[in-house]
């Protein structure tokens, strides 16, 4: 074999190459906002202490609790928000105008999760800006955060009325996005 | 206005850098020796021109100018001063600014070393290559990454200051400065490499000038790597040293590649073989460098240390690609002119045992850039993701490292061309049964890792190798020239510092092995609950929470934990694990009681409240303190190899020039060294060079001293 | 040492003991039933934490990372699921990611064969290398070159780099540092 080195050299030029062409796609792809591994599933259920605005607040007696499986039969958006989390404060608006128009629709309802918060900061908040869907609170990292498989916040579920997970979006929301999850909520039926 | 200074500074040095390039390229396409001589004179202009972009951005730092949009992000006026000045390495632009001045540096030097040999081709075409490097970088800085971009709309009263993780430490001061000085470094090698390459003069020539600056970039690059692993353990808190993080993997990657190269010069440099290996080796490091600046900066892999996504991603992937291609092509071009005639006789050799080495290297290399990259390219085809991460990582390297400790072992008692049972039995046997013997206790004390009983083994087996070695030497001296120990010693090391720096790190990577083996095999972490007063035990200590105090500054809210350990009833101190709340996230420091054979490891696992039991995370881990010891070794082997041989020769040259001899033909080949005239190199007088050399060829297993040139000594 | 004992005594009993102990350290039971912290710790060690960048949910203390050794616990204590059923249900919820160690089929298979694959054939080609050389006539040195080549070196000068090395022309011109 007499040219061994152009020839170990082309193959090098082959793979390198190879390399720099997945490299360069990667490069310039951005990571994919919806969809994801939960889709398609039964909803966990979950349990959470209930710190909405409207929600009893006694220092006596059981927390009030808010629980998924209350709310079967209807399509519910959860919202996993904190209350230092920048793209969280700026999708609020959305969520309250979304909250607005639907307050009179039983069959759809808004919940927030609390993910990575202490209660006292959520109290403030929910207080300070007036949140008028409700709020759910389970420690600092609830277990609900982990069952819906999310890596962090905002992110927004839509279930169906039958208890299936029909859609998952991880950047912030806008009217537009509620308002397409809530349909594709109803569909799925 | 500082702003202004700056981008006037990166420009200027733009054009000293294309300017030189462009009269080094005409000095050379002429032959016309006075236009290199002006060229490199281009060097200095680009050095001078990146200290004073460094100064710019210092100043604007130190002044605290927010209008610009790098002062902005990643400097506050409350920063304390130390991490004010490192801001300058804090983020994206700045470590580019830091690499084109390293750069600068290291240009520089090179360009002072050959300034006697401004005229040589090989030398020219060097420089014309370094300066098309640093033109890259400061292309870069023009371009999108520029330091000093200004601030759009309105200059912030304050900035946002550093991530809080980066002012933890004073650390943060040395673990990037010296990580790329180290990085930035083979960025000669691989100039000189190319232009012997381009000037088809690729015998030792360019392997005897890069020499020095490898083995330095080499040292900085392991410093800077034992540095991150410290700061990883010390300061991050999450209780390790390495973490397979891509950040740590690229910088492990071209260390992997420069090691193996550091060992395959021997064979060129003794038998004049694999200078084809040896020089896509230096390439491949080279490209390994720029690659581990992409991986990190173009947020193409999350990571510790990964920045915002930026632009800078193609740029770096296209400068990649057309150094791999110029690379490649060289080779291709050149390639087949370049194999040498030699052979290798034996498969018990010396040089065999390098050919090992880099194949273990290289695999070792493969499995790291395999497991880095696995994931992009997974994503890529498939469009889902997946994980590589440390249990890959731990199961690939762990067999690859003993096999290469063996290999440390056996080859510096080997022979070059051919060994034979009696010399294999001579040197190695009683090393090989001090490792048994090791093996031996490990397993009789309880041990049943079967990775941590090899590795102590084979460990007990370097250690005694390089001990017997050093012995041997030492005595055969005494007996030549009796001379008492400490200075038979002395000058056996200034005989041959290059042989025995080596074996001094080799020294330093028994010490980290053995860290290694020991913390990750026999580590106990458990996660505690304590009130104030309340104690746990964990693998023998006793630590009981003390007490805690809340303190508050404008950037952050601390709380710190004291703690009593105790071993044995005996009271080992107290020590003070915080957890610091930055307005968006929480940052512990961890606090470690550092022991001969263990440490105790505090932290606090989570943000506690005012009142209530506290989570802590409580570790021992055995042996991290030889980490650390190991890698000084490694850096002091290191700082050995570099000194120039001394083996009296030049000394006595000197006395004979002195006293009017002349040099030539004096010289009988006495092996004692008291009759040898010759200088070394710097003689005027370079018949001695060949004439005070003995006619004995050398043979079988002597070392060759310091510099390539196989001169004979007495048989270690 | 040299001498005195036969080769096969040494590296012969060198081999005996090292594989006695290598016997003890291999057949002990070391494995066996273990405790549910241990069994957190290593199903965590193969979890990747989601909000950390490469570090496991054995070694991260992020608020998630808690959360999860907690529900790793409790499906451990009180669902009784094996490993493989709690590594599946992660898988289910965050995706193939989630594990550090690649272990989906097809394409994964590849990050664990292709080293191995790679270091032997590298093994092989200096395996070739070598038997190829060793079946290489060697060199015979005829009476008269010995003289010839002592001759050479006393004669000629590194004045003339083509005679001597390139080395020693470089070792003649370059200033120290």
């Amino acid at each position: 074999m007499r040219h061994r080195a152009r020839w170990a050299a082309l193959a090098v030029a082959v793979v390198v190459a190879g390399f720099g062409v997945v490299l360069a796609t990667q490069v310039s792809s951005s990571p994919s906002y919806r969809g994801g591994p939960i889709l398609g599933k039964p909803a966990p259920d979950f349990e959470l202490t209930d710190l909405s605005a409207g929600a009893a607040r006694t220092d006596a007696g059981p927390a009030p609790r808010i629980r998924l499986s209350d709310l079967a039969g209807k399509t519910v958006i959860v919202n996993f928000w904190n209350t230092w989390c920048v793209p969280c404060e700026q999708e609020r608006p959305a969520l309250a105008e979304f909250h607005a128009r639907h307050a009179d629709d039983p069959g759809v309802v808004l919940v927030g999760v609390v993910r990575d918060d202490t209660e006292e900061a959520v109290r403030a908040y929910v207080d300070e800006h007036r949140i008028g869907w409700r709020i759910g609170w389970g420690g600092r990292l609830p277990q609900a955060a982990v069952d819906y498989g999310t890596t962090g916040q905002p992110e927004t579920f839509v279930i169906s009325p039958g208890g299936i997970v029909v859609g998952k979006q991880l950047s912030r929301v806008t009217v537009a996005n509620l308002e397409e999850m809530l349909a594709a909520g109803r569909r799925a039926g | 206005m500082r702003a202004a200074l700056g981008v006037l500074a990166l420009s200027l040095g733009a054009a000293a850098a294309v300017l030189g390039i462009a009269t080094l390229a005409a000095g050379l396409r002429r032959g016309d020796g006075r236009l290199l001589r002006i060229g490199r004179r281009y060097v200095f202009a680009v050095f001078a021109a990146s200290l004073l972009a460094v100064g710019a951005m210092e100043w604007a730092l130190l002044s605290h100018d927010f209008s610009l949009a790098y002062v902005a992000r990643n400097h506050a006026r409350a920063t304390p001063l130390l991490f004010t000045v490192t801001g300058l390495w804090a983020a994206l632009e700045g470590s580019i600014l830091l690499w084109a001045a390293v750069l600068g540096g290291y240009l520089t030097v090179t360009v002072i070393r050959f300034r006697r040999r401004a005229d040589d081709p090989l030398v020219a075409w060097a420089t014309l290559v370094g300066l098309a490097v640093a033109l890259f970088f400061f292309a870069l800085m023009l371009g999108p990454a520029n330091p000093f971009k200004l601030v759009e709309g309105t200059i912030p009263p304050d900035g946002a200051g550093p991530n809080p993780l980066l002012q933890n430490h004073p650390l943060m001061a040395f673990h990037p400065p010296m990580l790329y000085l180290g990085y930035v470094g083979f960025t000669i090698p691989f100039s000189f490499a190319v232009a012997a390459l381009v000037t088809g003069r690729f015998g030792e020539g360019w392997l005897a000038d890069t020499r020095r600056t490898t083995l330095v970039a080499w040292g900085f690059l392991t410093a800077g790597i034992v540095f991150g692993a410290w700061w990883s353990y010390e300061v991050l808190g999450w209780g390790g040293y390495w973490a397979w993080d891509p950040v740590e993997n690229a910088s492990l990657l071209p260390w992997l590649t420069g090691t193996a190269f550091l060992h395959s010069v021997m064979v060129q440099e003794r038998r004049g073989m694999l200078r084809v290996w040896n020089l896509s080796l230096v390439i491949a490091t080279f490209c390994l460098t720029i690659f581990g600046t992409f991986l990190t900066r173009s947020g193409i892999v999350n990571s510790v240390h990964a920045f915002t996504q930026s632009s800078i991603g193609p740029w770096l992937l296209t400068f990649l690609g057309l150094v791999a291609a110029v690379g490649i092509g060289l080779i291709a071009w050149r390639g087949d002119a370049l194999r040498a005639p030699g052979r290798i006789d034996s498969a018990v050799s010396r040089e065999a045992a390098f050919l090992g080495n880099n194949l273990l290297f290289g695999g070792l290399a493969f499995v790291v850039l395999l497991g880095t990259v696995f994931p992009l390219v997974v994503e890529a085809v498939r469009g889902e993701q997946m994980s590589v991460g440390a249990p890959y990582f731990d199961r690939m390297a762990v067999p690859l490292g003993l096999a290469l400790l063996f290999l440390m072992a056996v080859a510096p008692a080997l022979p070059w061309r051919a060994a034979s049972g009696a010399v294999l039995r001579d040197r190695l046997a009683g090393p090989a049964w001090t490792g048994a013997l090791a093996v031996l206790v490990a397993v009789v004390l309880g041990a049943r890792s079967l990775a941590a009983v090899l590795a102590v083994g084979l460990a007990a087996f370097a250690l005694a190798a390089i001990v017997h070695k050093v012995g041997v030497g030492i005595r055969s001296r005494r007996r030549a020239r009796q001379e008492a120990y400490p200075r038979a010693a002395w000058r056996m090391l200034r005989g041959n510092p290059r042989h025995y720096g080596g074996l001094v790190v080799h020294a330093g990577v028994v010490m980290v092995a053995v860290a290694i083996a020991m913390s990750q095999s026999y580590s106990t972490k458990e996660t505690v609950r304590l009130a104030e007063g309340q104690s746990a035990e964990v693998a023998g200590y006793r630590v009981t929470f003390l007490d805690r105090s809340t303190r508050r500054t404008e950037q952050k809210t601390s709380v710190v934990a004291r703690m009593r350990i105790e071993r044995g009833g005996r009271d080992l101190g107290v020590y003070a694990p915080a957890i610091s709340s930055y307005p968006r996230m929480a940052v512990g420091t961890p606090s470690v009681r550092t022991g001969l054979l263990r440490d105790v490891y505090l932290t606090v696992a989570s943000a506690p409240t005012e009142r209530g039991p506290v989570t802590f995370g409580v570790a021992v881990n055995p042996m991290v303190l030889w980490l650390w010891l190991g890698g000084a070794v490694m850096a002091v082997g290191t700082g050995l190899a570099l000194v120039p041989a001394d083996d009296g020769r030049r000394r006595v040259a000197a006395r004979g020039r002195a006293a009017g001899g002349a040099a030539g033909g004096g010289g009988t080949g006495d092996p004692a060294g008291a009759g040898e005239t010759e200088g070394r190199g710097l003689a005027p007088a370079p018949a001695g060079v060949a004439g005070g050399r003995s006619a004995r060829a050398p043979v079988g297993d002597e070392e060759p001293v310091g510099d390539p040139l196989p001169a004979p000594r007495e048989p270690v | 040492m040299s001498g005195r004992l036969r080769p096969w005594a040494v590296w012969g009993g060198l081999v005996v003991v090292v594989g006695a102990a290598f016997a003890v350290v291999v057949a002990s039971p070391g494995g066996g039933p273990r405790t549910p912290a241990e069994r957190v710790h290593s199903l965590a060690a193969e979890l990747r934490c989601v909000e950390c960048q490469g570090l496991s949910v054995a070694d991260s203390n992020s608020p998630t990372a808690q959360r999860m050794r907690a529900d790793i616990e409790r499906r451990i204590v009180e669902e009784r699921q094996t490993d493989a059923e709690i590594r599946r249900a992660y898988v289910d919820r965050y995706g193939e990611w989630i594990l550090l160690r690649p272990s989906g089929g097809g394409l994964d298979a590849l990050v664990w064969a292709l080293p191995v694959v790679a270091i032997m054939l590298g093994a092989a080609g200096i395996g070739v290398a070598l038997w190829r050389w060793r079946r290489q006539p060697r060199p015979e040195v005829r009476p008269g070159d010995e003289e010839l080549v002592a001759d050479l070196r006393r004669t000629s000068t590194p004045a003339d780099p083509a005679a001597t090395s390139e080395v020693a022309a470089t070792k003649a011109t370059e200033v120290r540092p």
